[in-house]
C-alpha cells in the first residue's frame, strides 16, 4: 500500500508537471506579450490625455513622409497576401455502398476457396487462419464476377465495375454538392491495378459530358496511398488555377486482379480487398468557405523506394504457374514502420504545438551529445490531432500504428470499424473511416484530422484537414444504416 | 454420363447470400426429418416468361432479402453433438446455377423425359449414411483421382455417393461388392439447398430448387418458393416460415395409430428391393374429366376429392398390369400432409417434414372386381380417418428408436417398397381464405403464372410413386405424374381406362 502511493502521487505530480509545461511552452508568446502590454497600457494611462497630445504634436509629420509609408504598408501588405497560398476547400465527398448482393460471408467465402482451390487444402487453409484474425465482418462485398465458381474475371466485368463504383460515387457526389458536371475544372481519377484505355477518367468525362478543356488526370499503379498523391495533385493545380472546382475519385477495381493461383503470399490480397469507391470536390473558391466541410492543411509525402527491400515488399508478378498476383514480403510490416517514422519527422515540426517539438530536440541533443542509450522520445501526436484516420490495410497495420503513435483505442476505432464493415478497400478507405467519424457526430469544427496511407514503392503519405464546420451526424453516407451497430467488439480470432 | 446429348449446358455457378448476416443457433432437425434422410426433393416450375433475364445480379434483391427470413436454407448440414443432424447457420448461401436449354419450352414439356428433367435441378443423392445407393451423381468438375474410380464403378452397384458442394465431400464406403479397397471417407458439409435457373430458347425459364429431404418436404419447398416469388412482387410473405412446433416435440401416449406404427415398423426391417429402370409420365386432367368421374361414383362415395377418384383408378390399373396375385393382399402406401391452414399444431408455414405415411390394403380380389367408386371410398375413408395424432404417434414412434446417447437410429427408405400416392390436395385454397396457397399462384411478376410444375423424389425405391397434384386449371382438374419400371409405364399409357380421361400427356420423353 505504501509502495503504491509513491507511485500514484509521483505520476499525478507528473502529469500536473506535464500540462504546466505544455501550458507555459505552446503560450510562450501570450505569456511574454501581455506584461508588455500592461506595462505599456500602465505607463500611458499614467500621462493625462493632454500629455498624450503634446507628444502628438511634436512628431512633425510630413505629407510625403505619411503619403510613402501608407504605400509601403499597402505594398507589403499585397505582396503579402498574393504569395500566401490559396485555401483549398473540401466541399464534400461521398463513398460508394455495394449492393448486398456482393456480400461476401465467411463461410461463402470460405466454400468458394475450397471449390476453386481443390487440389491444395494447404493453401485453403492458409485463406482461413488469415480470414479469421483478419478484422473482417461479414457485410464486406466483392464484385459480382468474383462470385462465380470459378471466378470470371473478364475485362467487360472490369469495366462494368468500375462503371458501378464510379457511376455510383460520381451521382452521389453530384447529388451531395448540387454541383453541374459542367463546372468539374479538374478531374483526377486513380485505381491501382485497372487501367484500361481509354482511361477511368475519360470514361468518367464520356458518361457526364464534361468540358472539352478539362483537366483530366489517370493515377494507376500507386497502390493505396494513392488516394492521397490525387489530392496532392489536386491540390497544386488548384494554386495554380484560380476559382476552379476539382474532383478526386478514388477506387481500386478487384475484378481482375483476384489472384487465381495457390501462392500464399499471393493469397493474402484475397481476403482482405474489398470493393469499394470514394469521390471527393475540392475548390479553391471563396464562396464554398461557407459549406465547406474541411481545409486542406498540409500533405507530406515520403517515398521509401529508393531502398531495394522497400521497392519490392509489395512486388506484383507471376507465380510459378504464370498466375499474376502481388507478392507481399514478410519484412512489410518493418519497412512500413520505417517509412512511417520517416514521414513523422517531417510532418512532426509543421503539426506539433511547441512544447512537444522542445521535447523532442531536447532528448535529440541529449542523446547525441550526453547519452546515445536514452530512448528517443516520441511526440505525443494527440496533442495535434483529434482525430485519426488510418489507412485500413489489415489488422497488423492499424495495431502497429497504434502501438507506434501510442493512440489509444478510441482514436483507431474509426479504422477498426471501417476494416470490419467495408474490408480493405485501398485508397477510398479512409474517406470511409472520416464519414464514420462524422457519423457518429464527432466531428467538431476547428478539429484536426490526420490521414495517413501507405502503399506500394514503398510510400506513407499523410494528409492534415481542418474541419471547417461542425458536421452534425448525417442522414446519409456509407454508415447510415449501420452506425447505431458500432462500435462492435472484433474478436482476436472469428471462429469459423 | 447419359447416353443421348443432355440439352441442357450449365455455364455458371454462384452462391447467393442475404441482404444481411444471419446465423445464430444450429437448427435442430426433428426425429421425422431424420427419418427422411435417405431421401431429396426437386421442384421444379416452368415459366412462359423469364424475369431474371437481365441476369441475377441486376435483377431485384427479393431473394436476398427473402432468405434472411430462412437462415436454415443459407447454411449447410452437418453432424452435430451428439451425433445428430442439425443444420449450422453459417450464411453459407444457396448454390445458384444458370444453364441454358437447347430447346423451346412447349418442345420440352412436349418431348422431354424424366431423366432429362433431372438436368433442369441439381441432382445430388444425399443419404443419410451410406447403405449402397444405386444411383451415382458426380459434377464432373472434379478432375481428380476419385472421378477416375467413379467411372470406373459405373453400372455397378456401389455404396459410393456425392455428398455435399465440394472437394472432400465424397462419403465412400465400400460394400463386399468391392472388397474393401477404399475405406476412406471424406466427409465435408453438406450443401443444403440449390436453385437452378434454366433459360430456354426464345424465353421462357424453369426455376429448379432442390433440397435433401431432411430440411424440407416438398411443401415447405413450394412455399418457400411461393415465398419468394411474393418478395419479388413487393407483397408480404404469405406463410412465414415457423421452425420449432413444441408439439411435435411432446411425448404423448396415444393409443390411436397402432396401424401406423405398425407399418413403420415394417418398413423399416424392410430388405432393400432391386429396382429397375424406372420411367415417368404425367398426366394432365382437366376440370370436366374429373367432374364427370366423381359424378359416376357420387352412389357409392359422395364426398370422394379428385385425390380420391384417381389414386384408385391408377391404383386399379396399376395393380392389373402385374401379375395378378389371387391370394395377395395389394397395398397402398399413402402419404399426406399434416399441415393445416388454420388450427392444428402443425400450420402451413412449417418448416420441416410434415408428412405422414400409411397404408391402406385391399385384396387382390375386390381390387380386381369392385368398381372405382369402392375403391375410391376405401381410400377417402382411409385419409379421412387420419388425423394428426396419428402423426404425433409415429414422431413418438421415431423419438423411442434412438439410441443411448441421444442419436436417432439410422434412417430407411420412406417412400417405397410399395406402390406409394402422394397427395397435394392441401395446396388447393379452400374457398374464402385469404391467402392464396396454390402453387400455380406463384407469378414473379403480375400475370405470369407457371405453365408447369414438377416435383420429383430423389432416391425413390420399390413398386413406384403416383404423385396427384393441382393443374394450372383451377377447380378438379389435376395433374398427375407416375413413376413406374419402363415397361409398366409404356402400357399404363396405352391403358384404356387412363384414355378414356383424354389426358393431356406432358414430359413424357420422345414416346
Amino acid at each position: 500500500m505504501a509502495q503504491i502511493l509513491p507511485l500514484f502521487t509521483s505520476s499525478v505530480k507528473l502529469k500536473y508537471v506535464k500540462l504546466g509545461y505544455q501550458y507555459l511552452v505552446n503560450h510562450i508568446l501570450t505569456f511574454l506579450l501581455i506584461p508588455i502590454m500592461l506595462a505599456t497600457a500602465l505607463k500611458i494611462l499614467r500621462l493625462g490625455p493632454v500629455e498624450i497630445l503634446n507628444v502628438l504634436k511634436s512628431l512633425r509629420f510630413d505629407l510625403v513622409q505619411i503619403l510613402c509609408s501608407s504605400f509601403l504598408v499597402i505594398f507589403v501588405a499585397t505582396v503579402y497576401f498574393m504569395s500566401k497560398p490559396r485555401c483549398i476547400y473540401l466541399v464534400d465527398y461521398a463513398c460508394y455502398k455495394a449492393p448486398v448482393t456482393c456480400r461476401v460471408p465467411f463461410a461463402t467465402f470460405m466454400e468458394h476457396s475450397r471449390l476453386n482451390l481443390k487440389d491444395n487444402p494447404k493453401s485453403v487453409d492458409f485463406q482461413m487462419r488469415i480470414l479469421e484474425r483478419s478484422g473482417l465482418g461479414e457485410e464486406t462485398c466483392l464484385p459480382p464476377a468474383i462470385h462465380y465458381i470459378p471466378p470470371s474475371p473478364t475485362m467487360e466485368a472490369a469495366r462494368g465495375e468500375a462503371e458501378d463504383v464510379i457511376f455510383g460515387v460520381i451521382d452521389s457526389l453530384l447529388q451531395k454538392t448540387n454541383l453541374n458536371p459542367k463546372d468539374i475544372d479538374i478531374l483526377i481519377v486513380n485505381c491501382s491495378l485497372f487501367s484500361p484505355t481509354p482511361s477511368l477518367s475519360a470514361m468518367v468525362v464520356n458518361k457526364y459530358k464534361l468540358r472539352s478543356n478539362i483537366k483530366s488526370y489517370n493515377l494507376s499503379g500507386m497502390g493505396c496511398s494513392a488516394g492521397l498523391i490525387s489530392i496532392d495533385l489536386a491540390r497544386d493545380l488548384l494554386q495554380v488555377h484560380p476559382n476552379s472546382n476539382a474532383v478526386v475519385v478514388s477506387t481500386e477495381i478487384i475484378t481482375p486482379n483476384y489472384y487465381q493461383g495457390k501462392e500464399r503470399a499471393m493469397l493474402l490480397p484475397n481476403c482482405l480487398f474489398r470493393m469499394g469507391g470514394a469521390a471527393m470536390l475540392l475548390s479553391n473558391k471563396r464562396r464554398e468557405r461557407r459549406r465547406a466541410k474541411y481545409r486542406l492543411v498540409h500533405v507530406v509525402r515520403t517515398h521509401k523506394g529508393g531502398d531495394d527491400k522497400a521497392y519490392r515488399c509489395v512486388y506484383e508478378e507471376e507465380d510459378p504457374q504464370g498466375k499474376v498476383g502481388i507478392n507481399l514480403s514478410k519484412d512489410l510490416m518493418v519497412i512500413a514502420a520505417d517509412a512511417l517514422k520517416s514521414n513523422i519527422t517531417t510532418i512532426g515540426p509543421l503539426v506539433l504545438p511547441a512544447s512537444e517539438q522542445l521535447l523532442f530536440l531536447f532528448t535529440l541533443i541529449g542523446r547525441k551529445i550526453f547519452n546515445p542509450k536514452w530512448k528517443p522520445y516520441i511526440p505525443d501526436f494527440k496533442q495535434a490531432f483529434e482525430h485519426f484516420c488510418i489507412h485500413a490495410g489489415g489488422r497488423a497495420v492499424i495495431d502497429e500504428l497504434q502501438k507506434n503513435l501510442q493512440l489509444s483505442a478510441e482514436h483507431v476505432e474509426a479504422s477498426r470499424m471501417a476494416l470490419h464493415r467495408f474490408g480493405n478497400t485501398s485508397s477510398s478507405s479512409l474517406w470511409y473511416e472520416l464519414s464514420y467519424i462524422e457519423a457518429k457526430g464527432r466531428m467538431k469544427k476547428g478539429d484536426r484530422v490526420w490521414q495517413i496511407a501507405f502503399g506500394s514503392g514503398f510510400k506513407c503519405n499523410s494528409a492534415v484537414w481542418k474541419c471547417n464546420r461542425s458536421i452534425k451526424a448525417p442522414t446519409d453516407g456509407p454508415w447510415q444504416d449501420c452506425i447505431d451497430r458500432y462500435p462492435v467488439h472484433i474478436p482476436e480470432i472469428v471462429k469459423l | 454420363m447419359s447416353e443421348n446429348r443432355s440439352r441442357v449446358t450449365v455455364h455458371s455457378k454462384l452462391t447467393w447470400v442475404s441482404s444481411k448476416p444471419l446465423g445464430g443457433k444450429p437448427h435442430e432437425l426433428s426425429a421425422l426429418d431424420h427419418a427422411m434422410a435417405l431421401h431429396t426433393v426437386h421442384v421444379i416450375f416452368y415459366y412462359r416468361a423469364n424475369p431474371f433475364e437481365r441476369g441475377l445480379f441486376d435483377s431485384d434483391f427479393s431473394l436476398s432479402d427473402l432468405l434472411c427470413m430462412y437462415p436454415p436454407v443459407m447454411g449447410r448440414l452437418a453432424r452435430g453433438d451428439g451425433g445428430n443432424w442439425v443444420v449450422k447457420c453459417n450464411d453459407a448461401g444457396v448454390r445458384t446455377l444458370r444453364a441454358s436449354v437447347g430447346t423451346t419450352l412447349d418442345e420440352w414439356l412436349r418431348s422431354a423425359d424424366a431423366s432429362e428433367e433431372r438436368d433442369l435441378t441439381v441432382w445430388e443423392d444425399m443419404p443419410g449414411d451410406p447403405i449402397g445407393c444405386p444411383a451415382l451423381v458426380f459434377e464432373g468438375l472434379m478432375g481428380t483421382w476419385l472421378d477416375e474410380l467413379a467411372i470406373a464403378m459405373l453400372g455397378g452397384r456401389m455404396g459410393l455417393s456425392y455428398v455435399g458442394s465440394g472437394a472432400g465431400a465424397w462419403i465412400g464406403r465400400m460394400d463386399a461388392v468391392l472388397g474393401g479397397r477404399m475405406d476412406a471417407v471424406l466427409v465435408g458439409r453438406r450443401g443444403a439447398v440449390l436453385v437452378m435457373l434454366n433459360e430456354f430458347e426464345g424465353g421462357g425459364l424453369a426455376i429448379g430448387l432442390s433440397c435433401p429431404h431432411m430440411l424440407a418436404d416438398p411443401t415447405c419447398a413450394t412455399l418457400f418458393f411461393k415465398s419468394w416469388t411474393e418478395t419479388n412482387r413487393g407483397e408480404p410473405v404469405c406463410h412465414p416460415p415457423i421452425y420449432h412446433l413444441p408439439a411435435l416435440n411432446a411425448r404423448r401416449s396415444l393409443s390411436t395409430g397402432i396401424n401406423s406404427i405398425k407399418y413403420l415398423e415394417t418398413k423399416s426391417k424392410s430388405a432393400e428391393s432391386p429396382s429397375g429402370k424406372m420411367a415417368t409420365a404425367t398426366f394432365r386432367l382437366s376440370h370436366s374429366i374429373i367432374k364427370q368421374c366423381l359424378a359416376q361414383i357420387h352412389d357409392e362415395c359422395p364426398d370422394a376429392t379428385p385425390f380420391d377418384l384417381l389414386a384408385a383408378l391408377f391404383w386399379i390399373r396399376i395393380m392389373r398390369l402385374k401379375m395378378p396375385r389371387h391370394d395377395q393382399k395389394h397395398s397402398l402406401s399413402i402419404c399426406v400432409d399434416v399441415r393445416k391452414p388454420i388450427h392444428g399444431p402443425i400450420p402451413y408455414g412449417y418448416f420441416g417434414n410434415a408428412l405422414h405415411f400409411s397404408l391402406l390394403s385391399m385384396d387382390a380380389e375386390l381390387l380386381d372386381t369392385a368398381g372405382l367408386g369402392h375403391v375410391a371410398g376405401a381410400v377417402h375413408r382411409h385419409v379421412a380417418d387420419l388425423h394428426e395424432e396419428e402423426l404425433l404417434s409415429a414422431m413418438n414412434w421415431f423419438e423411442s428408436r434412438k439410441g443411448e446417447n441421444g442419436q436417432y437410429a439410422q434412417p430407411f427408405m420412406m417412400y417405397g417398397p410399395e406402390l406409394t400416392c402422394i397427395s397435394m390436395e392441401h395446396m388447393i385454397t379452400p374457398e374464402g381464405s385469404t391467402c392464396e396457397s396454390s402453387m400455380y399462384e406463384a407469378a414473379f411478376r403480375k400475370g405470369e403464372e407457371p405453365v408447369h410444375m414438377t416435383y420429383r423424389i430423389g432416391n425413390v425405391e420399390g413398386e413406384g410413386l403416383i404423385m396427384v397434384m393441382p393443374s394450372p386449371e383451377a377447380g378438379l382438374a389435376r395433374t398427375v405424374t407416375v413413376t413406374l419400371s419402363e415397361e409398366q409405364l409404356a402400357e399404363l399409357c396405352e391403358d384404356q381406362a387412363i384414355m378414356d380421361l383424354q389426358p393431356t400427356m406432358l414430359l413424357g420423353g420422345k414416346m
